[in-house]
């Protein structure tokens, strides 16, 4: 990866500053901390009609799956309790109102396992399952992460001083996924850019799934060509170019959109706590609690929403068939009902699951995968970056964001070093 | 579906097999609560507790 000269700073910014054009529509406008709002709406009760951003008092823009469905009813869900019953129970709780089929119809993500229900999700989830597992982390840190992670501070530890948001942690997980499709280095950033743009990942891919169908590989690509796949008929053939250009823009998207953002929260977290941040560099089991209680205390992306396919009344409220039901995991991860003293960032307090990587037959594919990049990449950093702290005459960080939430820039200073 | 939360809460007492499917390794190898805590991380609901064995069901 000694071409990451190509990436290019300022379209790296353009496309991931919380602040700028790219996440305006998802609520970055928004700069408050809503915990309190979801607090009280909480104690007031466990599910609210209305749609997440305007009971916490913001008007928007903010954009996210299962918005704005103008013509639907919209519930949003705040309780522990009541989001688990939401997430465990598919068969009221839909993924997506409509048939979703990779084989076919429009090349869009939305045309993806991501919004399938049922029998059909669980076989293309299946497929990809096995790459994702822990006992597949060495694979991914080996391959993709490591390199991403060294390559990146080598650029600027001899500087004694950098900005880690955009300039670390928003490159990693692009690289590590785009590495896994096979995307050479200078395409990555494309791939990001055109997450909305179908056709123009499909040109990068082609000749790369071509590639593959001949002359496998040791990555993630290699392993969806020649995936093979018992359909309801119980017949068994190969994805066609649909389903993997389907998953290719699924994983990429996904890949690239959110582990970034929860290696920003996590680092403001401990450069605001030297202490932690001592105990990390003592022993490196402090950090993987540290990410667990970050994932927990400040989940990147605090909603993710389900369609009533019934008629239902849950917790008291009525809900039409067809109703949106918004799911505030972030305001679950701090439910008072479950944790003590929620707000408090405590690497102590008993592990007990969270909803950050949501639940139910959707939850997180990439979660382990996102969890080595995150223990790798910090842990990269202060390995290899003594006396790392926050540049106190920069503005400090600040988390914002509504339905995507990151800091805004990680100023920092240490004490200079080598390249590798 | 293989999700592996089991064996992230109890990595002593849980394990995939090669179709992904939870297998106990040894129920008494981590404490009650956690044992409770990776239960109740099963993104599916597949795993229960049967106070006699402690069997799972995958």
């Amino acid at each position: 990866m000694t071409n990451l000269h190509t990436l290019d700073r300022a379209r790296i910014r353009e496309l991931f500053d919380l602040r700028g054009p790219t996440y305006a529509l998802l609520g970055g406008a928004y700069h408050d901390d809503p915990y309190p709002t979801w607090h009280r709406l909480r104690e007031e009760a466990p599910v609210h009609e209305g749609v997440l951003h305007e009971l916490t008092g913001f008007e928007g823009p903010a954009m996210f799956v299962g918005l704005p469905e103008p013509d639907r009813p919209h519930f949003t869900v705040f309780s522990y309790e009541a989001c688990e019953a939401v997430y465990r129970d598919p068969e009221i709780f839909a993924q997506w109102p409509d048939e979703v089929n990779p084989a076919g119809g429009e090349l869009s993500p939305v045309n993806s396992m991501l919004f399938m229900n049922g029998p059909g999700h669980k076989r293309y989830r299946g497929l990809v399952q096995p790459s994702f597992v822990p006992a597949r982390a060495q694979w991914w840190i080996r391959n993709w992460v490591e390199e991403a992670v060294h390559t990146l501070i080598d650029g600027f530890v001899a500087d004694g001083r950098a900005e880690l948001n955009v300039d670390f942690c928003a490159v990693i997980p692009v690289l590590t996924i785009t590495g896994s499709f096979g995307i050479p280095v200078e395409r990555a950033l494309d791939v990001r850019a055109a997450i909305l743009a179908p056709m123009e990942i499909v040109d990068i891919m082609t000749p790369i799934v071509e590639s593959r169908r001949t002359k496998p590989q040791d990555d993630l690509i290699s392993i969806l060509v020649h995936a093979e796949m018992k359909d309801e008929r119980g017949e068994v053939h190969r994805l066609t170019d649909a389903e993997v250009y389907s998953f290719a823009l699924l994983l990429l998207a996904a890949g690239s959109g959110t582990t970034w953002k929860q290696m920003g929260i996590t680092l403001h977290l401990l450069l605001q706590r030297p202490d932690l941040l001592d105990e990390v560099r003592k022993d490196p089991e402090v950090l993987r609690l540290v990410i667990k209680e970050s994932l927990r205390w400040m989940p990147t992306d605090p909603m993710f929403s389900r369609y009533t396919v019934v008629d239902v009344d849950f917790y008291g409220v009525h809900m039409p068939k067809g109703s949106v039901v918004h799911i505030n995991l972030a305001s679950a991860n701090r439910d008072p009902a479950r944790w003590d003293r929620p707000d408090e960032f405590d690497i102590h307090r008993s592990q007990k699951p969270t909803f950050a990587f949501g639940s139910g037959p959707h939850v997180c594919l990439g979660m382990h995968v996102a969890f080595a990049e995150l223990t790798t990449a910090i842990g990269a950093l202060l390995d290899r970056l003594p006396n790392l702290r926050l540049d106190p005459d920069a503005e400090p960080p600040k988390i914002i964001g509504m339905y995507e939430r990151a800091a805004t820039e990680i100023p920092v200073l240490f004490d200079p070093g080598a390249v590798r | 579906m293989g999700s592996a939360q089991c064996t992230v809460y109890a990595p002593n007492s849980f394990t995939l097999d090669a179709e992904l499917k939870a297998r106990v390794l040894d129920p008494s190898a981590d404490p009650p609560d956690v044992l409770r805590h990776a239960v109740r991380a099963c993104p599916t609901g597949a795993l229960n507790f049967d106070s006699d064995e402690q069997e799972e069901r995958a």
